[in-house]
């Protein structure tokens, strides 16, 4: 039970972080993006 | 005509008179059940282009059972995943040589011998659908690529970070249901499988538990497809129950409209393609199946389009209906395991909607009071049932206020982050469990 709440934990932890990485990606795309096509 | 008794021509009937108690009440159920199926999803209560194929299917192999006779018995049995217990297993080969075997003519989920297969796709009616689209989960890519021509990913890129924040809160039950399961007795594989039911995503549950858990594989995505036409029936009380109406009516600040371009889209499904590859290639064929949809629509490929989001998508959905209630045979239903099944799957969706409302109350909070808290249960991936059910609940308050488009953004990321946790469970389990 122990090990499955950590495994919860750490499962999470990556998803958010990834997440995070995702939504920077697309802002820094979107961004990227908008300054080229001027 | 000597020794022909009236029941052997009606073994429907006979195999139902002759199986023990439970296993007879329980087809009656399923047939029953299955006939609650198709009257739901003709109301519109259930999703009907799931519900009526899949209703039929349940009835029909649960009606249909018959003796099968000693060579296909064999064959069937033989050809399946050994049973655990050698004297079970014996038995059963006893029974299919003397032709007292029940069994149907729909299919053979557990089959492996690549030798039986070829003899049992002549005779089950579904087999060759269900070996090639779904025991390979490519069932659920088809579908996913029909929901990527679906999407307008420009919801996304407006207002990214508000989105992948609610659709991560959205993840709060699939990730707080698999240490409740392992807790009830399931293992790793599975307890992953059934949390999975929380991100209210199919294609993302049959994907998991095929590749996790597949000796559960049938009721775990059985449950999963039950339980998501009631993400649009249950949803509103929760909303009601958790959010006050002065909240609900909430109107947001107009902000000026975003315009995405469909070049920004196209580069940001090439980019996030390539990413989420790289990090998860276990999952790989879900991103790829989402973001080809995505690049099809935001490419203006009209010819593709007509495919995707129309025989492909349809012809998927109507065969995994069809083929999940072909699978739901009473003794693979009747499984002790199912009972927990069913209790677990409406804990995780309780728990992923809990959980967007208290991302949509911290994004309420954090954006000075003027984000409305209900859009946060939209981050629930079930594209694009709970966006609708988010603004149906405003709208209901506030005739006037509009939260689609926020609450679209957070949907379609919902997609995303489901697609990433499947890939973490589907990579990070196995090397746990080894």
């Amino acid at each position: 039970m122990k090990a499955a709440i950590q495994i919860a934990i750490t499962i999470y932890g990556i998803a958010a972080v990834i997440s995070l990485l995702v939504a920077v990606l697309i802002k820094a795309l979107f961004v990227t993006l908008r300054r080229f096509s001027r | 005509m000597q020794g022909f008794h009236i029941l052997d021509l009606f073994q429907g009937i006979t195999s139902l008179i002759e199986a023990s108690p439970l296993v007879m009440f329980g087809r009656i159920g399923l047939i029953l059940l299955g006939g609650l199926l198709v009257y739901m999803g003709k109301k519109g209560i259930l999703e009907p282009l799931l519900m009526i194929p899949m209703g039929l299917g349940m009835i029909a192999v649960n009606a249909g059972v018959l003796f099968l006779d000693p060579v296909t018995a064999t064959h069937i049995v033989s050809g399946s995943a050994p049973h655990p217990d050698p004297a079970v297993a014996a038995e059963l080969a006893a029974q299919a040589a003397a032709g007292q075997t029940p069994g149907t003519l729909f299919m053979a989920p557990l089959v492996e011998k690549a030798d039986s297969l070829i003899y049992l796709m002549q005779i089950d009616f579904l087999q060759p659908v269900y070996t090639f689209a779904f025991s390979n989960g490519l069932i659920a890519c088809f579908i996913f690529m029909g929901i990527g021509v679906l999407l307008d990913v420009g919801f996304v890129l407006a207002r990214p970070f508000l989105s992948m924040f609610l659709a991560l809160s959205c993840e709060f039950g699939t990730i707080v249901t698999f240490p409740i399961a392992v807790a009830l007795g399931f293992d790793f594989r599975e307890a992953a499988s059934i949390a999975m039911v929380g991100s209210a995503d199919g294609p993302m549950v049959l994907f998991t538990s095929l590749t996790l858990a597949k000796d559960l594989f049938v009721p775990i995505t059985v449950v999963a497809y039950l339980y998501l036409g009631l993400c649009y029936g249950g949803y509103p009380y929760l909303i009601r129950l958790l959010v006050p109406a002065k909240l609900r009516g909430l109107k947001m600040p107009a902000k000026a409209t975003i315009k995405v371009t469909s070049d920004e889209k196209l580069a940001f499904a090439v980019v996030g393609c390539t990413v989420l590859c790289l990090l998860f290639p276990s999952a790989a064929p879900l991103f790829l199946s989402l973001f080809v949809g995505v690049a099809v629509r935001e490419a203006g490929l009209k010819y593709f389009m007509a495919v995707i989001d129309g025989p492909l998508l349809y012809g998927a959905t109507m065969f995994l209906g069809l083929l999940l209630g072909v699978l739901c045979e009473a003794s693979t239903i009747l499984d002790p395991k199912v009972l927990i099944l069913l209790v677990l799957g409406i804990i995780a969706l309780l728990l992923s909607g809990v959980g967007g409302l208290i991302g949509g109350y911290m994004a309420y909070f954090f954006s000075g009071r003027k984000i409305n808290p209900v859009i946060g249960i939209a981050g629930v991936s079930c594209v694009p049932s709970t966006a609708k059910v988010a603004q149906k609940e405003v709208s209901s308050v506030t005739p006037d206020a509009i939260i689609l488009p926020e609450a679209l953004g957070a949907n379609i990321c919902g997609v995303i982050t489901s697609a990433i946790i499947t890939g973490i469970y589907v990579t990070v389990i196995p090397l746990i469990t080894k």
